[in-house]
C-alpha cells in the first residue's frame, strides 16, 4: 500500500493525497504553511507546528519540518557568498607601483579567487540544509555522503552508497565516536535485507535493547528458530503451552508498547530493535511457508504483519487471518473501549501462564483506556484506576515487556486526581522518549 | 493538470434496528452532481422534519440556480444554508416541533473540484489507493475542547463528549465549514450518517470499501448491511461519489 498523506490548509480546501515526496514538493511551491494541519490514512489531523504531535504521528515529517519549514521559506541552497566592502578597500589602497592594466588584472584575479574560495566553502559547509564545518565534512566526507544520499527517507540510492562503502564503514565504525554516528545507518541497511552487517556483530546491532529480544535477529537466525520450534506452533496457538522461547514472546510482544517508544534512539527505519527482528522474522517464515502452508503458519504470519502494521500506525488487514491466542491478543491491543475486551476471548479458553498474561494485559489495556477515556477521569474512573494499580501491584507482572513507565503515568494521574493532561506533563519530562498514548 | 472526471453516485437510507422511524434524509443526483446527508437530531422532536426541510430547501435552491462558477459556489452554498436555517426555527417555532434540528453534509461537484458543506457529525471520508481520510471535522464537544474552541472545563460541564456544537436549527447564527477538493479519477467520496460510524469503525470502513471497488453500487446496502450486524442503534444513510475519468 503506498502510503499518503492529504493536507487540510486553513480548514478551506484539501491538498493531496501525496506522498511524501509531493508533500515537499508542495510545501516548496508554498501550497501550504506550519499552521496547516496533515493526514495519513485512519491517521490523526496534526497541525505542521505542533511538533510534538508530529513526531508521534509522522516522524517521517520531522525532517522536513526541522530543515525547511521551521527555518524559513524557500531556504533551499546557500546565499551567494560575497567579497565584503572592506577587502575591496584595502586591495583600492594599495600599492600604485605596478603598471595599471596588470594592478587591475591582478585585482581581478585575487577578488575571483576569494570568491572562489569563500563560495567553495560554502558549498562544503551547506549539506542537506543545515552548515556543517567544513573541516569535519572533509575528515568524514562518506559520512555526509551517506547523510545525502538518505535525504529524508530509506532509499535505495542509500543502500548502494552504503553497500558500496561497506568495508570503511566497518573500520571506520571500530572508533566509538563513529559507532554512534554510523549505527542507526547500518541498522537501517542491515534490517531492510537480511539483518547481518559483516564486521558488526548480532549484538551490537541489538545495542541495549530488551534482553528477550534475541543477540540475533537475522533471516538465517529466524529460519532456524521457526523450523525448530514447527511442531509447538499448534498447542502454543490452542492457549495449551506458554514456550518462552524467543519466537513466542516475539509473536506476544505488545504493539502499543513498542510504537510508544518509536523512534528508539540509535533507530531510524526500523525504528525499533522490536521492529527489526519482526521484520525478519516475517521474512524468514514466509520464505519458508510454501503455497499449501497450514493454517497455523498463516496465523503466524497473520499476527506478525498485524504488528508491523500496529506499529508503523497504518491500519492491518490481517485481523480475520488469525485465530485462538494470537487472535485474542490482537484483539485486547485493538480494543478501543473496555467492552470491547470481553468480546476477546470468545473463541479461546486460556488457562495457566496464558490465563496469566491475558491477565495483565487486560489490565494494562484497561489502564490505558481508562486514561485515555477523558481529559479529566470522572471520580467513579480515578476509583477504577486505583483499583487496577493495586491489582496490578499485588499479582505482580506477568508480563514479559516492561510497563514501568505506563504505571507511573497511570500513578501520577491518581496524584493529580484525575486530570490526565497535567500527569502526562509530569511523566513526560520524566520519559522524554515514551509516548503515553493507548 | 486538466483531466476531466465524471462522477458516479449509489446511496440506500436504513432505519437501523432499534428506531421506529427514519430522521435521515437524502437526495443524490449525479447528473447534477448533487449530494445531500441530514441526520435529524435523536432527542429532539421533528428530527425528520428539519432533515428533510435541509435537503428539500438545498436541492430546490441548486435546481433553480441556472450555473454556478468555482467562485460562486461558497456564496451559494452560505446564502442556501443560512436560508435553511431560518426556515427551519421559523417552522419550529410555537409547533410541535419547536426545537427541531439536524446534521448537513453535502457535496456539490463543480468541473474537476468537490465543495464539501458540513454541519454536525455526519462525515465525509476520501478514499484513494487504500488509503482513507474523515474529511470533515465532526462539530461536537470533545472536538472543540482539544481544539481549544471550547475551554477545558466543557467536557465536564457536558456529559455526553458528542453532543453537537452545529447544526441547522440550533441557533439564527449559522456556521458552515465548506472545502474544497480537487479530485482525481479513482477517488471515491463516502458521505453518511453517525448510524453508520458510530456502529463500524474506519478501520473496518476501509476494508469493506477496497472489497467492494469494483462494485460501488452494492456498497451502501453492504455498509448499512455491517451497521445493522453491529446493532443499527441508529439510522443509517450512506451515498457512495466515484470519481471516474470521462
Amino acid at each position: 500500500m503506498e502510503r499518503l498523506y492529504l493536507i487540510r490548509v486553513g480548514m478551506e480546501r484539501f491538498l493531496g493525497p501525496y506522498t511524501l515526496k509531493q508533500v515537499q514538493e508542495s510545501y516548496h511551491k508554498m501550497q501550504f504553511g506550519l499552521q496547516d494541519e496533515i493526514s495519513g490514512s485512519l491517521r490523526q489531523w496534526v497541525t505542521f507546528d505542533n511538533i510534538e504531535g508530529v513526531r508521534r504521528h509522522y516522524p517521517e515529517l520531522v525532517q522536513l519540518i526541522h530543515s525547511e519549514m521551521m527555518s524559513g521559506w524557500g531556504m533551499s541552497v546557500a546565499p551567494s557568498p560575497s567579497v565584503p566592502n572592506n577587502a575591496r578597500m584595502r586591495l583600492g589602497n594599495g600599492s600604485t607601483d605596478f603598471d595599471r592594466p596588470l594592478q587591475t588584472r591582478s585585482f581581478l584575479y585575487l577578488g575571483l579567487f576569494i570568491m572562489v574560495l569563500v563560495a567553495l566553502i560554502a558549498f562544503m559547509s551547506y549539506r542537506d540544509g543545515e552548515w556543517v564545518n567544513p573541516i569535519a565534512y572533509l575528515k568524514d566526507r562518506t559520512y555526509y555522503q551517506a547523510k545525502s544520499h538518505l535525504g529524508d527517507r530509506y532509499n535505495a540510492r542509500f543502500e548502494g552508497f552504503m553497500d558500496r562503502n561497506r568495508q570503511d564503514i566497518s573500520q571506520q565504525m571500530k572508533a566509538k565516536k563513529a559507532f554512534s554516528k554510523w549505527i542507526p545507518y547500518v541498522r537501517s541497511v542491515a534490517f531492510a535485507k537480511d539483518g547481518r552487517w559483516e564486521g558488526v556483530s548480532g549484538k551490537r546491532l541489538k545495542g541495549t535493547a530488551d534482553s528477550y529480544l534475541p543477540n540475533d535477529c537475522s533471516v538465517g537466525a529466524w529460519d532456524d528458530r521457526w523450523r525448530e520450534s514447527r511442531s509447538q506452533w499448534l498447542p502454543f496457538l490452542e492457549g495449551r503451552i506458554l514456550p518462552k522461547d524467543e519466537w513466542a514472546r516475539l509473536l506476544m510482544m505488545d504493539t502499543h508498547w513498542i510504537r510508544n517508544r518509536t523512534p528508539m534512539a540509535g533507530w531510524m527505519e526500523p525504528g525499533s530493535y522490536h521492529e527489526a527482528c519482526l521484520r525478519m522474522a516475517l521474512k524468514s517464515l514466509v520464505k519458508l511457508t510454501s503455497e499449501d502452508a497450514s493454517s497455523d503458519s498463516k496465523v503466524i504470519i497473520s499476527r506478525m504483519r498485524w504488528q508491523l502494521g500496529g506499529i508503523a500506525g497504518t491500519s492491518p488487514s490481517e485481523e480475520y487471518e488469525m485465530s485462538g491466542t494470537l487472535w485474542a491478543t490482537s484483539c485486547l491491543e485493538d480494543a478501543h473501549a473496555n467492552d470491547d475486551l470481553k468480546n476477546c476471548f470468545n473463541s479461546v479458553k486460556a488457562k495457566g501462564a496464558w490465563q496469566e498474561f491475558f491477565d495483565g494485559m487486560i489490565l494494562i489495556r484497561r489502564m490505558a483506556l481508562l486514561a485515555a477515556s477523558e481529559a479529566q477521569l470522572s471520580d467513579a474512573s480515578l476509583k477504577d484506576l486505583h483499583a487496577y494499580l493495586n491489582i496490578y501491584a499485588g499479582k505482580g507482572s506477568e508480563m514479559f515487556m516492561g510497563y514501568d513507565e505506563e504505571i507511573q503515568f497511570y500513578k501520577e494521574v491518581v496524584q493529580q486526581k484525575g486530570n490526565v493532561k497535567a500527569a502526562k506533563a509530569v511523566v513526560q519530562k520524566k520519559y522524554p522518549g515514551v509516548h503515553f498514548e493507548p | 493538470m486538466g483531466c476531466i472526471v465524471r462522477i458516479e453516485m449509489f446511496g440506500a437510507t436504513d432505519m437501523g434496528r432499534v428506531r421506529k422511524n427514519n430522521q435521515d434524509s437524502l437526495y443524490f443526483n449525479a447528473e447534477l452532481g448533487l449530494l445531500i446527508v441530514a441526520d435529524g437530531i435523536g432527542g429532539r422532536k421533528g428530527g425528520e422534519v428539519a432533515s428533510s426541510l435541509a435537503v428539500n430547501g438545498i436541492k430546490e435552491a441548486y435546481l433553480n440556480c441556472e450555473s454556478l462558477r468555482h467562485e460562486e459556489v461558497e456564496p451559494f452554498l452560505i446564502q442556501s444554508i443560512d436560508h435553511v436555517n431560518k426556515e427551519i426555527i421559523t417552522k419550529g417555532n410555537g409547533s410541535s416541533v419547536e426545537g427541531m434540528a439536524t446534521t448537513l453534509n453535502c457535496i456539490l461537484f463543480v468541473g474537476e473540484k468537490a465543495f464539501i458543506c458540513h454541519m454536525g457529525d455526519s462525515r465525509t471520508y476520501l478514499y484513494f489507493k487504500n488509503n482513507l481520510w474523515q474529511l470533515t471535522l465532526d462539530h461536537n464537544v470533545e472536538n472543540y475542547v482539544e481544539r481549544g474552541w471550547l475551554p477545558d472545563g466543557s467536557l465536564a460541564a457536558n456529559p455526553k463528549k458528542g453532543a453537537l456544537v452545529r447544526a441547522l436549527g440550533l441557533s439564527t447564527q449559522c456556521e458552515v465549514d465548506i472545502y474544497e477538493l480537487r479530485l482525481q479519477p479513482g477517488e471515491i467520496l463516502l458521505t453518511c450518517s453517525d448510524g453508520l460510524t458510530g456502529m463500524v469503525n474506519d478501520k473496518k470502513l476501509l476494508r469493506i470499501i477496497k472489497e467492494y471497488e469494483d462494485r460501488l453500487y452494492e456498497l451502501p446496502a453492504r455498509l448499512i448491511a455491517e451497521a445493522n450486524e453491529a446493532g443499527g442503534q441508529d439510522n443509517i444513510t450512506v451515498v457512495i461519489s466515484h470519481v471516474a475519468r470521462d
